[in-house]
């Protein structure tokens, strides 16, 4: 339940208002009352952590609309009323002051009873509601901000999310440490008039609290700087999970005392919050409010109320912000992770290889075969894996160079019809092209229409009749448009986005699950976009599957190298 | 018979690339850095097959010494590694390129084909 206190009544016939002090007072309010001097409702204001301010009616339109001009910038914080016990007296300029909503709120009595204390009781909860609802919604936009920004590029539509993920996710913790925390520093300097504002996060390499953001801290430094063990006052708020309110060197919250150590110089006023997870119980952050100017009043408890409200909300960002810098650096440990696993067996795989080599004339052919067979299959996964690590980086190239379509495809259908024939698949081959020679790397689109073959081929169920393989390749104005084409089970409506995905097979892991490692069209995609083409699938489900894809036309060769690749030792190799 | 190192701390590696060149060559081999050096010194081969993840000194900085020295800047050197992405240290320094480059696993039969190849222009 709300707890302001604090109550300033302005007026300058004071006699005039004893009555309704002592009905304030009966109802736990502490009252205080001020002529209408300048010099004076400062005062009382420092003196007393007024929270709430009523004008009373004695005083005159004009005087009340320069006071206002004043109080408003001056403690904007504070809750305004105005109180006209007599409505003929009601002197319509000073009611439109408060209507046209120059002031936070507006109180029009006509009797001193218990229905003023009752409703005023209700304007207060209301108003502190609103504000508290505003600055709900202006966190929550921030919030929505570190979403967006921060995540889209990870689940946008087209999933080239996973795409060069370490530089997305670099870039992604880098906003979140920084650009968040700022704008959350600069709204708080704003909405309480700080001088200093500082927010600490926990960092688990440091095992420390790092400054994220301030204002008026401290200089911009070189290293992050780390929580000081002596900063006793941060530290004391880690350890007993409680907020402090500190002025003029006594502590106000939690109990009143006087402090043991000296309090920064010049501070006359403080707050201090731990960022508490509400799951855990732990302290993920620490943030300092402060004034140190000696013309600003000091905090008050309404204030102090205030900025609890607004830690929740800046704890449960950066609870989400801390849920996600562990996803990424997961996902990054992953991603490093296949890269050792690939170079790791590459040595063993070498050993195989010459050792199969060099008994290759002694001993039977049959056993030669499967082994040859099955070294290359391991061969093979293994530059797949290479090539997905690749992309994950954002690093695979081609080099484009003139090339005939029409050999590409022959040699493809060479190497593989054997294997269809063996599953009773026809292949087919359409050519609907004027112009031959097209810029691609040969080698890269090889490995496309392999992929998709391979694919059509595997996922071919026996029982169909005359099943085929369509390969077609269509010129036009500035592209040329190739499709692979099988009546094989094809793909339901809602896993056709899915399909590009990394590691995904549709249909289920134990029964349905197909050799492989379900990277070839993350692979394809990539490829085809390196080239900057496209590549769609058009499907019906038991009856056919066709992917389709495009590569444009080009004036002359551009090859696409990626940035780190500037002596190209040879420029068939690619690199990490 | 023209003569060849291997340099390389994968011992089965060692043997079967051993198996295979003695048909044509004498080799001998080494399993690290200081090795290596050791041996280039006494043995002085007509080429190196060098590995670059390698205990005690690795092969990026071996060769940088190989390079350095008046006496063995001029040998040719194959690199044979497993690690993606190590072309650029060879590069950064004309002076340091070495003469040719393979990804494991490669064909042994490529491998020999290219010594050849070396051996001849010498």
């Amino acid at each position: 339940m709300l707890n302001l206190k604090n109550i300033l009544l302005i007026s300058d016939q004071r006699e005039h208002f004893t009555k309704l002090k002592y009905l304030l007072e009966k109802e736990k309010y502490k009252v205080v009352i001020s002529s209408s001097q300048k010099k004076e409702i400062e005062k009382k204001i420092y003196d007393n952590f007024v929270e709430i301010i009523w004008f009373l009616s004695d005083l005159q339109g004009e005087k009340i609309i320069s006071l206002c001009r004043w109080l408003f910038k001056k403690y904007p914080n504070k809750l305004y009323f105005r109180w006209i016990p007599d409505v003929l007296k009601c002197n319509i300029t000073n009611c439109e002051v408060f209507r046209r909503g120059e002031c936070k709120s507006a109180l029009l009595f006509f009797d001193l009873g218990k229905n003023l204390i009752k409703r005023f009781k209700f304007l207060v909860q209301r108003n502190y509601s609103s504000i508290l609802g505003n600055l709900s919604v202006e966190l929550l936009g921030i919030l929505i901000q570190v979403s967006k920004k921060a995540f889209l590029p990870m689940v946008k539509e087209d999933m080239m999310a996973v795409s060069d993920l370490h530089s997305q996710i670099d870039l992604a913790i880098n906003y979140l440490n920084k650009e968040i925390g700022e704008k959350i520093v600069k709204k708080l300097k704003e909405i309480f008039f700080a001088d200093k504002v500082s927010l600490f996060n926990y960092d688990i390499e440091k095992n420390n609290y790092i400054l994220i953001a301030s204002y008026g801290f401290l200089k911009d430094q070189e290293e992050p700087i780390v929580m000081d063990r002596k900063w006793q006052l941060m530290q004391k708020v880690i350890s007993t999970h409680k907020p402090l309110l500190i002025q003029n060197g006594m502590i106000h919250y939690p109990e009143i005392k006087k402090l043991k150590i000296k309090p920064q110089p010049e501070v006359i006023s403080s707050m201090i919050f731990p960022l508490i997870t509400i799951s855990k119980k732990e302290v993920i952050g620490v943030l300092n409010i402060a004034r140190i100017s000696p013309k600003k009043e000091r905090f008050t408890n309404y204030e102090f109320l205030i900025a609890q409200y607004l830690v929740h909300w800046i704890t449960l960002i950066y609870s989400i912000i801390l849920g996600f810098k562990l996803s990424l650096e997961y996902a990054k440990l992953k991603s490093d992770f296949v890269s050792i696993i690939n170079h790791e067996l590459r040595t063993p795989l070498m050993s195989i290889l010459a050792s199969l080599e060099f008994i290759s004339g002694k001993i039977p052919q049959q056993i030669y075969s499967i082994l040859s067979r099955n070294v290359t299959r391991m061969r093979d996964l293994i530059e797949e894996l290479l090539d997905f690590t690749r992309i994950s980086k954002g690093k695979l190239s081609v080099v484009e160079e003139k090339n005939s379509i029409s050999s590409l495809i022959e040699e493809v259908i060479e190497e593989y019809n054997s294997l269809a024939e063996l599953k009773n698949i026809k292949i087919i081959v359409e050519k609907d092209i004027h112009t031959d020679l097209c810029f691609f790397d040969k080698n890269r689109m090889k490995q496309v229409l392999v992929n998709l073959i391979t694919n059509s081929i595997k996922f071919m169920p026996d029982e169909k009749e005359n099943k085929y393989i369509k390969i077609s390749v269509k010129e036009r104005a500035d592209e040329y448009v190739f499709s692979v084409e099988d009546n094989g089970i094809g793909i339901k409506k809602k896993d056709l986005q899915k399909i590009f995905f990394p590691f995904v097979q549709i249909g289920s892991v134990m029964t349905d699950h197909k050799p492989g490692l379900g990277v070839g069209l993350f692979i394809c995609r990539a490829i085809i976009k390196s080239h900057k083409g496209k590549i769609w699938v058009e499907s019906e489900y038991g009856q056919f599957m066709k992917v389709n894809f495009t590569i444009p036309k080009k004036e002359k060769v551009v090859t696409t190298q990626d940035i780190d690749n500037k002596n190209s030792f040879d420029k068939n190799q690619e690199d990490i | 018979m023209k003569k060849i190192l291997i340099v390389e701390d994968d011992v089965d590696l060692v043997e079967i690339m051993k198996a295979h060149l003695e048909k044509e060559y004498e080799v001998d081999c080494a399993y690290d850095g200081e090795e290596a050096l050791k041996k280039i010194e006494e043995f002085r081969p007509d080429l190196i097959l060098l590995d670059v993840m390698l205990p005690k000194m690795d092969g990026a900085v071996l060769n940088a010494k190989l390079k350095s020295n008046p006496q063995t800047k001029d040998i040719p050197i194959i690199v044979l590694t497993g690690k993606i992405g190590l072309k650029e240290l060879f590069l950064v320094n004309q002076q340091l390129t070495v003469s040719s480059f393979f990804y494991k696993p490669v064909l042994v039969s490529e491998i020999m084909n290219e010594i050849k190849k070396l051996l001849k222009d010498l």
